[in-house]
């Protein structure tokens, strides 16, 4: 059992691990590695059984945190909120998770032996929304997700396109000249090259254009 | 800039249009709508042009 006065002396002194009051070596934290800026201690608090989660690693209320763990605990919010917690139970259920659970809610393959009530584990931090989490060298790190902000944009542009949504909203407002232009068409590939059209070819191309135009 | 060129870049605006990704719903008059950002362009800025006032982003 950890030795707990050594716990909270470590949440409330240090940011980053090591409970050097205690065994280090029952809590799985022997080999963590100091972590940097936005690192927090924090502590198991509770562990429940469930299909998804097994530990929930929180800061506790009842300790004063410092900067970089009061973000730890708003991501940590933000995870739980976001659906971590075991099933979809009725309200009490929820309830009760939520009183019982003010933390990181890790998964048990990644909890893996920091699944100790009372275990301080290190947790790398930042503003999370959808957060990635990971366990290097005994140290539970959690870092952004980073979405690519162009994701979806051709799925929707194809729908787009095949509800034959694509028209120009506003034809009239079109600089002068436009109308001369013909649409042929995205580029397959590569740069747009300027070859000096052959009759033949622009023939062979309006007949073309015009038969998709009609299909 | 659009004190001083004689071209703005505009974004239509439509309330008939399929959402997408690239169409920032907003409400405009009371009336929403959608920001057509895949036809945006550059026009040639007209002195008949006013301004209709702002439109705001729903929530």
């Amino acid at each position: 059992m950890p030795n707990c006065g050594a716990i909270a002396d470590q949440l409330r002194g240090r940011r980053t691990l090591r409970p050097r009051g205690c065994t280090a070596g029952s809590h799985g934290l022997s080999n963590a590695t100091p972590v940097a800026a936005k690192s927090a201690a924090l502590r198991v608090t509770t562990v429940m059984l469930c299909t998804i989660v097994v530990a929930a690693i929180g800061a506790s209320r009842s300790n004063p945190v410092s900067s970089p763990s009061g973000a730890a605990q708003r991501c940590a919010t933000s995870v739980s909120a976001a659906g971590t917690r075991p099933g979809s139970g009725s309200t009490r259920r929820r309830s009760r998770w939520w009183r019982v659970c003010e933390g990181v809610c890790h998964p048990a393959a990644r909890a893996g032996q920091h699944a100790q009530r009372g275990a301080i584990v290190d947790c790398v931090a930042d503003h999370l929304r959808a957060p990635r989490q990971q366990v290097r060298n005994g140290v539970i790190e959690i870092r952004p997700l980073h979405r690519d902000p162009r994701e979806g944009r051709a799925e929707d542009a194809r729908r787009v396109t095949a509800s034959g949504d694509d028209a120009l909203v506003w034809p009239e407002f079109g600089n002068e000249g436009d109308g001369d232009l013909v649409w042929r068409g995205p580029v397959r590939s590569g740069w747009p090259r300027w070859t000096p059209p052959s009759e033949a070819r622009s023939r062979r191309r309006a007949r073309a254009w015009s038969s998709r135009r009609s299909r | 800039m659009n004190d001083h060129l004689r071209t703005v870049i505009v974004a239509p605006m439509t309330t008939g249009s399929h959402p997408a990704r690239f169409r920032i719903p907003v409400t405009f008059q009371g009336k929403p709508g959608l920001i057509a950002l895949d036809q945006i362009a550059p026009s040639t800025a007209s002195g008949s042009s006013s301004e209709w006032g702002p439109c705001e982003r729903p929530r």
